[in-house]
């Protein structure tokens, strides 16, 4: 379905445009309703696509501008008199706020994100195709009387339409980093819920404020919204930093002639598409990226590099020092324990003999193992350069006892099928 | 409230009074008396959330609270909304919550009367109100700001000496504009609260407040965990016997102190501390070799050192939020006069955070302990720094710098544990160092037992460096023990031995970049007699069986470093919350200074103010 490969965002944003076009036809025939809502509900949404959000993890969310699609879906009285407008209006509404908006992203050179685009398109017509006939009193309103039942409806619709965008955003995102759907599913509400609840609560307030103030309403409660989307960016901007400053420190190493070019972020790379694989959460990925950067820090502590900064290569007691090492120094920042228990056990073999597995040797500890040992086979830090299927096969075979085989399976898909961002 | 001079407390005792008869008048008209305890709780949830933003700007939504209130309860309510700030959950002193319930009780009924006065709806607002209620619920917010104010601004003049008139050009602007933000998310609670909506929808607006609220404490901490990662990094990178150890984190404390003094904030400070911090991370770039070549250095040699200020930007160009102050990275060995490296820049062509940079790292390398020479004190470091003002040194910040270790003290390398940089011994200035210190006589409190009662880690023995003798260090793996001590492989014997080091902290009057034979003398700072013993090196202060003599003004250290010393000695103690107090104060020193605003006024810029 969406998720074909290299298909998705066209087939996504094929969906959401004919949407917006037949809702633009059926508008153009039977007349546009309720145009000064529209408009007041339309700048706001466009304001919304404006000041989108690029979250870590490279989801995008543009929190106000789903806020004023709900309060706009949602909205029963205007200003005292019952609302007008229908489920085509707010379709309309927010796919021509959407397409301005990502236009003048490209425009200002940045990532138009239609996808994103569409994903609200959509999960704003699944919500008006419910409350609008409630709220403009057709055959839905008559069933649904009662005031209690009404707002509960309504309530559902809300949510059901944050859900479908939910789940084509998660089915996007597993498909590029081919991972499970349902494990991508909780790591993304995992890491949006609060914004998502932020968005509802919003949304709601939303269509009772257009009842109370009009149109102004949508600038008045969207404000503790814009506080919020501050929050998440404050909060992205110093991820962002903290990870650029970890991947300089971690070309210390290299400039020091301790490991060869570019080792740690390939390796954080590596490690990361192996991680989403398998279903790691964003808290556990951002781990583990740490980890595989600052990897090798304990070389530091060395009077002579290792040659070519091999670690494989030398003895396994040596191995384990420079991991003890390098575990002392993430410990010694005192925040990042689980970093240093995933770069203290990525030298031992991730199983004993007659084991099935050693159960203190993390997943993610086996990631970079598997993945630095590979990086180092396909650089020939050890003198000599593998292709990337003969160093797959050289982990998986001769190396039984040290790399596991569900980890050392992920990384050859990884790496046979180079999709996806770092 | 030792603190808080009669008249204050009378002050105090006059709101409070005048708070209670409000109270009483309300308590006896209000007929919902559901309504009042439900918006007296939730001002007591919102006063218990204050939203901290970056920059010390507070959300208070206790104040859009109030003045919703003001619209659904009129006069009587309001007031008893109000007198509901002095429930906050957490620890306050009584004398502070009491003042804080008067003044927000005195400030409702103030609005509140106002709006009344105007003919704002009370009780009832909807779409038929709009825009007509506008006009009463602005003024409504303007006395509301007015009285906070004024209320607030007595007893914070009172407590820490600054003029009335001072605190009001600080506080009415930030705040009447916070004002002007809040006032629409009132009304439309007030609107939501009495029609159709209902309470609990009035609720759903915490949410995203809430929300963020989290976040912003969230980033907090991966920001202090950011820190610790840099500080981590960088001492890891210092074993590798690059530098003394310790010295990148004192450099970044040592700018971050200027930095503030001069005026940096936010953002910005954060960034110029940070460039401190890692100055020096392009000696990596650098052979060790070199690095610990002992005598003079080749022409080559000399230019490969002198490069790495440029293998540092060159590894730090990706952060982004670096990118202002990479030119202090690069340009942190540059002099005025022009006879710096790496481009030879002079005056104002150096870039400001350099020139700060450049301060700093002189003044620790400075007042640390080398190999090939002892450590200055400050005083002596201080007039050095001063001798060198105008040809090395930017005048500006090294006055800056001599200020803030006046009144912040200096975290000493010791000299005895090499590499300890959490075990740090107390510097104070023995002397009045040349500018006299003026000490407000308003701002410290006359009686003051502590006396800079720091136990002397600092022997004459301990000033000495201790006979390290180099370890060999050959083993291709050494454990973590052999790594640690060896970054010092300076036998005690050959006094010149890390000349390269020593490109750092040129004198002003040595021949520097120039000369032609370099050794550890030539860039030592002339000041220094490597005569001297060790004896001299120790302030009088310290040494054995010494008592302190009298020209050691103990007041003029902070009382935070105090041994035992909490309470920071020009505020009001009992004015200041816990969590403000220095002792729990999370990163770096840069703290507001006291006497530049009150604590209530420095920490809650953008809503009511309180104590």
């Amino acid at each position: 379905m969406i998720a074909l490969r290299g298909r998705r965002i066209p087939v996504l944003a094929m969906a959401a445009g004919a949407l917006t076009l037949a809702a633009t036809v059926f508008v153009a025939v039977g007349g546009f309703r309720g145009t000064s809502t529209v408009l007041a509900f339309g700048g706001v949404i466009l304001f919304g696509e404006l000041t989108r959000l690029v979250l870590p993890g490279n989801r995008d969310s543009a929190p106000l501008s789903s806020a004023a699609a709900l309060g706009l879906a949602l909205a029963s009285t205007v200003h005292g008199r019952g609302s007008v407008h229908g489920v085509a209006e707010v379709i309309v509404t927010v796919g021509v706020a959407g397409l301005v908006g990502a236009s003048v992203h490209a425009f200002a050179g940045r990532a138009p994100r239609l996808g994103g685009v569409a994903r609200r398109i959509i999960g704003a017509s699944v919500t008006a195709a419910v409350a609008r006939p409630l709220a403009t009193g057709g055959v839905l309103g008559e069933w649904v009387a009662e005031p209690t039942a009404q707002a509960l409806v309504l309530a559902a619709a809300a949510m059901a339409g944050l859900g479908v965008d939910v789940a084509i955003g998660a089915a996007v995102r597993a498909a590029r980093h081919q991972s499970r759907y349902v494990r991508t599913v909780r790591a993304d509400v995992a890491a949006l819920w609060r914004l998502h609840l932020a968005v509802l609560a919003t949304g709601w307030l939303l269509s009772y404020g257009i009842s109370l103030m009009g149109p102004v309403a949508a600038l008045v409660f969207g404000l503790p919204l814009m506080v919020t989307q501050f929050a998440f960016l404050r909060h992205a901007t110093v991820r962002t930093t903290f990870r650029q400053t970890v991947r300089s420190m971690a070309r210390v190493t290299e400039i020091g002639g301790y490991v060869h070019e570019g080792h740690s972020a390939r390796v954080a790379t590596l490690s990361l598409r192996v991680g989403r694989q398998l279903g790691l959460h964003d808290d556990d990925l951002l781990d583990l990226e740490y980890a595989a950067l600052l990897h090798d820090i304990g070389q530091l502590s060395l009077t002579d590099p290792i040659p070519g900064g091999a670690t494989q290569a030398v003895p396994a007691a040596d191995r384990r020092r420079v991991a003890e090492l390098g575990a002392d120094i993430v410990r010694s920042t005192g925040r990042l324990e689980r970093v240093a228990a995933i770069v203290s056990a990525q030298s031992e073999p991730y199983r004993g003999v007659g084991e099935t597995s050693d159960p203190a040797v993390s997943l993610a500890s086996r990631i970079v193992k598997a993945a630095s040992a590979y990086d180092d086979l396909v650089h020939g830090a050890a003198g000599e350069r593998y292709s990337p299927l003969e160093a797959i096969e050289r982990l998986s075979l001769g190396l039984a006892y040290d790399y596991d085989p569900v980890v050392v399976a992920a990384l050859g898909r990884s790496v046979t099928r180079p999709r996806g961002p770092a | 409230m030792g603190a808080l001079t009669s008249s204050a407390r009378a002050y105090v005792s006059l709101v409070v009074t005048a708070a209670l008869v409000a109270v009483a008048a309300g308590a006896a008209a209000v007929s919902h008396w559901g309504t009042v305890i439900a918006l007296m709780a939730l001002t007591v949830v919102t006063m218990s959330l204050s939203i901290q933003l970056p920059d010390r700007i507070a959300m208070s939504l206790a104040f859009v609270v109030d003045l919703a209130a003001v619209e659904i309860l009129g006069p009587s309510g309001a007031v008893l909304v109000g007198a509901a700030h002095a429930l906050f959950f957490g620890r306050m002193p009584l004398v502070k919550r009491l003042f804080n319930g008067a003044q927000a009780a005195l400030c409702c009924a103030a609005a509140a009367h106002v709006y009344v006065l105007l003919g704002g709806p009370v009780g009832h607002l909807d779409r038929t109100d709009f825009p007509g209620v506008l006009l009463p619920a602005s003024a409504s917010a303007l006395t509301y700001c007015l009285a906070n104010v004024a209320l607030v601004s007595v007893i914070i003049s009172a407590s820490t000496g600054t003029p009335l008139t001072t605190i009001w050009r600080r506080a009415v602007g930030g705040v009447l504009v916070a004002y002007v933000g809040y006032l629409p998310l009132s009304i439309a609670l007030a609107g939501l609260w009495t029609t159709t909506a209902g309470p609990l929808s009035a609720l759903l607006m915490l949410v995203p407040l809430l929300v963020a609220r989290e976040l912003f404490s969230q980033s907090v901490e991966e920001r202090a965990s950011y820190d610790a990662t840099v500080r981590a990094l960088m001492a890891a990178v210092e074993t590798k016997d690059i530098y003394t150890r310790g010295h990148s984190e004192r450099v970044g404390r040592g700018t971050a102190m200027i930095a503030h003094e001069f005026g940096y904030r936010g953002d910005k400070l954060d960034s110029v501390r940070l460039a401190g911090l890692l100055h020096d991370l392009g000696k990596l770039g650098v052979r060790t070799g070199v690095l610990r070549k002992s005598g003079k250095l080749t022409d080559d040699e000399y230019a490969e050192v002198s490069r790495h200020p440029v293998h540092g930007v060159r590894m730090l160009a990706d952060i982004e939020f670096l990118a202002d102050a990479l030119v202090a990275v690069h340009h942190h060995h540059e002099r005025l006069d022009g006879r710096g490296y790496p481009l030879g820049l002079a005056g104002d062509a150096i870039p400001e955070s350099a020139r700060i940079v450049s301060v700093a790292d002189a003044f620790d390398s400075m007042t640390s302990t080398r190999s090939y020479r002892r450590s200055l004190s400050v005083p002596d470091a201080v007039a050095e720094l001063r001798r060198c003002a105008g040809t090395q040194f930017d005048p500006v910040f090294v006055e800056a710098l001599v200020r803030a270790v006046e009144r912040d003290g200096w975290t000493l390398a010791e000299p005895g544990t090499p590499g300890a940089p959490e075990a740090p011994g107390t510097a104070e200035l023995p002397a009045p160092v040349p500018t006299p210190a003026p000490a407000p006589a308003a701002a410290v409190p006359p009686p003051r037992t502590a006396v800079g009662a720091t136990a002397p880690s600092r022997t004459a023995a301990d000033a000495v460096p201790s006979s390290r003798t180099a370890v060999g260090a050959t083993a291709p793996s050494r454990t973590a023990a052999d790594a640690v001590p060896s970054s010092r492989t300076a036998p005690g014997a050959t006094a010149l031995s890390r000349t390269a080091a020593d490109v750092v902290p040129p004198s002003c009057t040595a021949p520097g970049a120039t000369a032609l034979s370099r050794t550890a003398a030539d860039v030592v700072p002339s000041a220094v007699p490597l005569s001297r013993t060790a004896a001299d090196l120790v302030p009088p202060s310290r040494r054995p069986g010494g008592t302190a003599p009298s020209r050691i003004a103990p007041d003029l250290v902070p009382p935070s470093r105090r041994a035992g010393g909490t309470a920071p000695s020009r505020i009001a103690p009992d004015l200041v919350p816990p969590s403000r107090r220095p002792g729990s104060e999370a990163v770096p020193p840069p703290r507001t200074a006291p006497d530049a605003m009150a604590p209530g006024l420095a920490r809650h810029r953008g809503g009511p103010i309180s104590l």
